[in-house]
C-alpha cells in the first residue's frame, strides 16, 4: 500500500493548501507560528541550555514578526530574517549568561573539593563540555552557529535552506565550512581533548 | 572516469540530501577516487565530531511532543505564488462541492490539470476553502467494497510538501486545523510530514 502512495504523490511545486481559516487576518502568523516556533525555540534551547529562556526569547521575536506585519516584502524574507533575529537574539542572552555561569561553576568545584561522589564528577565534567560548546559557538559567525544548532536538531537540507536564506544546494558547502570552523576553534581553545 | 566532487557536495552525500542521481555517481566515484574518498572521510568525521559536541547540548532538552501536523508548510513558497495558491484553491474547492454532490461514486472524471489551471485566477475565491466550504467530507477511504482491490493507484493523491523523495514512513489519519479536516499524512522515519492528501477529494492528475 505504501508503495502506491509513494508512486502517488504528487510534487506540491504547482499547489498550494491553504490553512483552514485563510482570509481571516492574522492567519499568515498562525502558519508561520504552527511551523516554526517549535523549530526556533529547540535551536534556543539548546544554545542557551534554558528551556524557559529559549521560549521567552523565541515568544519575543514571533511578537516582532507580527508587529513587522508585512509577508510579502520582496526586499527580505521572512523565514531568514525570524531565524536571524532569533539567533542573535540567542547569542546575546548567552553572553550575558555567561556570568551566572561561572558563578556556578565557581559554586561546582566548591562541591568537588568538599568531597564529592562520582556522579557529581560526571555531571560536572558533562557542564564543562556544554559550555565549551556554547562558547565555541557563540564565538562563530551567527549563521555558522544557526546551521551547526538547526542541523543537530534534525532539520532537513530543505528546512535550513530556508531558515538561512540561500539554495538547499549550498547548505552542505555552508555546512561543511561551519563544521570546519567549529572544529578549528574548539581545537585552538582546548586542545584535542574533543 | 574522473569526476571529482565538491566539499559541500560530500557532506550533503553523507546526510543523503543529494539527488539519488547523484548519490549513485558518488559512491561510484567514491570506489574509485582515493583522493576524493580520504576527503569524504575527513568530512564525515568531522561531522561525526561537531554533531557528538553539539549533542552534548540537548542532554537536559525535553523531547518535544510530536505535534499535530498542519497542511501548512513552505510559508516562504506561498508569499510569492499568490497565483498558484488562487489556482489550487478554486480546483480544491471545485473537487469538493462535486465531492459534496456525490459522496460516494468516484467516476473516474478527468478534473483539470494543475499545470493548466488558470494562473491569473483572482485570489477572491479564498474564502471559498475557509470554515463551512471545508466541512466534513465523511467519505470512507475505501468506499468500493465489493470490487476486489487490485493492485492500482490510489484515487486520492498525495501532495508532497517537500521535494525530497521518500522512501519509507507511515500514513496517519488526523483532523487537521479547527475545522478538524480529515487527511492522511505520510510521516518519515524522523517523524516529519513528507506528504499530505484531504479524505474524499478526488484525483487530480
Amino acid at each position: 500500500v505504501l508503495e502506491d502512495v509513494i508512486r502517488g504523490v504528487q510534487s506540491a511545486g504547482e499547489f498550494a493548501l491553504t490553512p483552514a481559516g485563510a482570509g481571516r487576518a492574522g492567519s499568515w502568523f498562525d502558519g508561520l507560528f504552527r511551523d516554526h516556533y517549535p523549530r526556533v525555540v529547540a535551536m534556543l534551547a539548546r544554545l542557551t541550555g534554558d528551556r524557559s529562556q529559549a521560549e521567552e526569547i523565541a515568544a519575543d521575536v514571533f511578537c516582532k514578526v507580527s508587529r513587522r506585519g508585512v509577508v510579502a516584502d520582496p526586499g527580505e524574507e521572512l523565514l531568514p530574517w525570524l531565524y536571524r533575529v532569533a539567533t542573535n537574539a540567542g547569542l546575546d542572552a548567552l553572553r550575558a549568561n555567561s556570568r551566572r555561569r561561572r558563578r556556578e561553576e565557581e559554586a561546582g568545584a566548591e562541591t568537588l573539593r568538599t568531597g564529592a561522589s562520582e556522579d557529581a564528577l560526571r555531571s560536572l565534567m558533562r557542564e564543562e563540555r556544554r559550555a565549551r560548546v556554547r562558547s565555541v559557538l557563540e564565538s562563530l559567525k551567527p549563521r555558522d552557529a544557526q546551521l551547526l544548532l538547526l542541523r543537530s536538531n534534525g532539520s532537513a537540507y530543505r528546512e535550513l535552506a530556508d531558515a538561512v536564506g540561500v539554495a538547499p544546494a549550498s547548505v552542505g558547502t555552508l555546512l561543511a565550512r561551519a563544521e570546519a570552523e567549529f572544529e578549528r576553534r574548539f581545537r585552538a581553545r582546548y586542545g584535542d581533548d574533543l | 572516469m574522473k569526476e571529482c566532487w565538491r566539499d559541500g557536495d560530500l557532506r550533503a552525500f553523507l546526510d543523503r540530501e543529494l539527488s539519488p542521481a547523484d548519490t549513485e555517481r558518488v559512491t561510484a566515484h567514491l570506489a574509485e577516487c582515493h583522493e576524493c574518498e580520504a576527503r569524504y572521510d575527513e568530512i564525515a568525521g568531522r561531522a561525526g565530531l561537531v554533531s557528538g559536541l553539539l549533542e552534548a547540548l540537548a542532554e537536559l532538552e525535553p523531547v518535544a511532543p510530536l505535534r499535530r501536523v498542519q497542511p501548512v508548510r513552505q510559508w516562504r513558497r506561498w508569499a510569492g505564488a499568490g497565483a498558484a495558491i488562487a489556482a489550487g484553491i478554486a480546483i480544491a474547492a471545485l473537487l469538493l462541492s462535486k465531492q459534496a454532490e456525490t459522496p460516494i461514486v468516484q467516476a473516474p472524471s478527468p478534473s483539470p490539470s494543475v499545470a493548466e489551471a488558470p494562473a491569473t485566477q483572482s485570489p477572491a475565491v479564498t474564502p471559498a476553502l475557509s470554515a463551512s466550504a471545508m466541512k466534513p467530507v465523511p467519505a470512507p477511504a475505501r468506499p468500493r467494497l465489493g470490487v476486489k482491490p487490485r493492485r492500482q493507484l490510489p484515487r486520492d493523491v498525495f501532495l508532497a510538501l517537500d521535494d525530497e523523495p521518500i522512501e519509507t514512513g507511515i500514513v496517519v489519519r488526523m483532523t487537521l486545523g479547527e475545522d478538524e479536516i480529515p487527511a492522511d499524512v505520510v510521516f518519515g522515519k524522523d517523524g516529519r510530514a513528507r506528504a499530505i492528501r484531504l479524505i474524499g477529494t478526488q484525483t487530480i492528475h
